[in-house]
């Protein structure tokens, strides 16, 4: 029998675990019939970042790889709040899996804008609040850091949309849990975290910074531990519902989790991890994956 | 798209700090476009997380890769340690590549960049008895590949920047001086001719700026940093005009509808819209080459 691998996070319920992070698949559109084929596997797809006018982002280069891992500066460019609706939007709600835009800006003003637009837009199945992009000068990190500023950004959207809503957090902040809660008071659903970690890489040859914007943001697998730890302290803290982002690459031990850059190392890899976790539960004869969620035990 | 597995045939240093490499993909490559390029991954492990960028060099009749490797840091270091019968696994033919056509061709290559221009010149000595190649290096040991050039083309002016072989200085000084001879003997007109180029930044740049001067049809083939390779991440941008008003033929079409309105400027990448671009298209590169 195939095992169930349903779970529901919050208000969602997604066919399994596995969801796609934001920025390390486009929007789905353009994509082959392949790549379709594959979003359609996972748990749930979210879209790069969309702010409510274009964003040309940073300069080159925009990636390099460290020990482990990457860092990146893109710098949230996108094609703004209309283009998306008219040139991505009516691709994106064909993916029969859950349909989350990614909405980011400057200022708290932006974030309403955007979701009053979208909240009347068929094909949506939730929204991530992306309050914590390290790559944008202003807004970005520094809304993630502020609880005040977290709360009225929640709680102003939340009165636009009956959606699920998600809030997704920066580590970059001395107490991940007083944030979430934040987010959480102001009428988040569900936390998801990490983004990136602030960081720069250097070229000791040519003694100059390797991107171009100076700095960007950390992920990939050495990232994971930081983002375990900080999953732990919101859970335990807020009991709020989460969803695990960082380095994530294998299918063992996931219960809700985004799957960034392995995206860019492998596009079918998402895919990969949904199968290859129906395969692994079979082979542990677990039934369903609701029924190991939440039994990590503190050691005694 | 999906990865597919490749394994190592062959693998043997053609140079100091050159190797070629041939690979057995799991589906035999049937085609590709010269200037496409192939991107692979090396480990399945967390070092070199990212994959790498090759050229295809060539294409055997068995469907088999050809990549010719400059090395240069960890991932070509790494890539000198596989032996035959080794996998990794690839992802290709990836991006826009050359546009052939009946213009009489002028072929451009600094460095390593002879690697994107092999199967390039492979297609064209079909159908065109007259190809200019003109071939650049730091020194004639960096000069990667003359034997098999050499069979395809023989109107061959090579530069080093050490003056160890053919005229000393940069290639796109030769390059000026080629076209101020008009030594191309068929071509009338300097519309009749088109150049091809790959290389490193400094050197594409240089040699757009030779295009646009002069109006010379010109083809360059791009290198950025790289993420995924399939156009999701962003990461691999250049400077393009606004697409709404690139004359150019096949790589507007490549970008079309996705003009970013009223702007002068933007980014395309290199990996989907690229890697080659039409001269007349880009905006000035900026030069972040980290081994140039
Ligand atoms: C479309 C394209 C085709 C290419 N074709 C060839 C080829 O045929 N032969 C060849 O020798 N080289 C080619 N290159 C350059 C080649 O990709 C780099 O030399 C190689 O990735 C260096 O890897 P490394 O780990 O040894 O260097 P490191 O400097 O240790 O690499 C660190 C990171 O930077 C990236 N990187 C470093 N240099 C470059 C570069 N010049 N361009 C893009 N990424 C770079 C690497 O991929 C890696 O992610 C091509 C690049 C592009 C974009
Ligand atoms: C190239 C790239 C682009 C990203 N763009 C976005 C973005 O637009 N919005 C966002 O919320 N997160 C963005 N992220 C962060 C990821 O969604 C994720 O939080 C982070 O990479 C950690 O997960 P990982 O280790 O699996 O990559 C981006 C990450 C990468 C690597
Ligand atoms: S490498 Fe990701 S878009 Fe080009």
């Amino acid at each position: 029998m195939k095992p169930d691998t349903k779970v529901k996070v919050g208000p969602l319920t997604l066919k399994n675990p596995v969801i796609v992070a934001s920025g390390t698949f486009g929007y789905g559109a353009e994509f082959s019939r392949e790549i379709f084929a594959n979003i359609n596997k996972v748990g749930g797809f979210i879209t790069k970042t969309i702010t409510l006018k274009p964003r040309r982002g940073n300069p080159p280069p925009r990636i390099v790889e460290t020990p482990c891992g990457i860092i990146n500066s893109i710098g949230l460019e996108n094609p703004g709040l209309e283009r998306f609706c008219a040139d991505y939007l009516p691709y994106f709600s064909r993916f029969k899996t859950a349909r989350i835009v990614s909405v980011g800006g400057e200022e708290p003003g932006e974030f309403n804008e955007i979701i009053k637009t979208l909240a009347r837009r068929k094909g949506i199945d939730g929204f991530e609040l992306n309050i914590s992009c390290p790559n944008i000068k202003k807004g970005g990190v520094s809304i993630a850091q502020s609880p005040d500023v977290t709360r009225q950004i929640v709680s102003r959207v939340r009165r636009l949309t009956g959606l699920p809503l998600i809030a997704k957090l920066s580590p970059k902040v001395t107490d991940i849990s007083v944030i979430a809660r934040a987010a959480i008071d102001g009428g988040a659903d569900i936390i998801s975290l990490i983004n990136t970690v602030s960081a720069m890489a250097v070229d000791w040859e040519r003694r100059r910074p390797c991107l171009g914007n100076i700095t960007g943001g950390l992920s990939g697998p050495a990232i994971k531990p930081i983002a375990l730890k900080m999953v732990r302290d919101v859970v335990t803290e807020t009991r709020a519902p989460v969803i695990g982002i960082g380095g994530i690459m294998t299918a063992e031990g996931a219960s809700a989790v985004q799957v960034g850059t392995f995206n860019l190392i492998d596009p079918a890899g998402a895919a990969g991890l949904a199968d290859g976790l129906t395969k692994l539960l079979k082979k542990r004869n677990i039934k369903s994956l609701r029924d190991i969620i939440g039994t990590l035990e503190n050691p005694v | 798209m999906k990865p597919i597995d490749a394994r190592i045939i062959r693998n043997k240093p053609i140079a100091p700090d050159c190797y070629r490499m041939q690979l057995k993909p799991s589906k035999p490559f049937k085609t590709a476009i010269p200037g496409q390029f192939v991107h692979i991954r090396l480990t399945k492990g967390y070092k070199l997380l990212l994959r790498r960028p090759f050229s295809i060099y060539n294409i055997t009749d068995s469907g088999n890769i050809e990549i010719v490797y400059q090395v240069l840091g960890k991932g070509t270091e790494f890539m000198t340690s596989l032996k035959p019968g080794n996998k990794v696994d690839i992802l290709g033919p990836l991006g826009n590549g050359f546009r052939i056509n009946n213009q009489t061709p002028v072929l451009v290559a600094g460095g390593v960049g002879v690697a994107g221009l092999h199967l390039l010149l492979k297609r064209l000595a079909k159908r065109h008895k007259d190809i200019y190649l003109l071939p650049g290096a730091r020194s004639k040991d960096k000069l990667y590949c003359l034997p098999d050039l050499k069979k395809l083309c023989q109107h061959i002016t090579i530069a080093t920047e050490d003056g160890s072989m053919g005229s000393k200085g940069l290639i796109t000084t030769a390059l000026s001086k080629f076209l101020s001879k008009s030594e191309i003997r068929p071509v009338r007109a300097k519309s009749e001719m088109v150049i091809y180029a790959c290389g490193p930044k400094g050197m594409t740049e240089a040699v757009r700026q030779i295009a646009i001067t002069q109006k010379i049809p010109t083809q360059l083939s791009l290198e950025e940093r790289m993420g995924c390779g399939i156009g999701f991440c962003r990461a691999c941008v250049c400077k393009v005009k606004n697409y709404a008003d690139a004359k150019a033929p096949a790589c507007a079409n490549a970008l079309a509808g996705r003009s970013a309105g009223k702007q002068d400027w933007q980014w395309a990448t290199v990996c989907e819209d690229g890697p080659v671009f039409e001269a007349s298209q880009l905006e000035p590169q900026m030069n972040t080459d980290r081994h140039g």
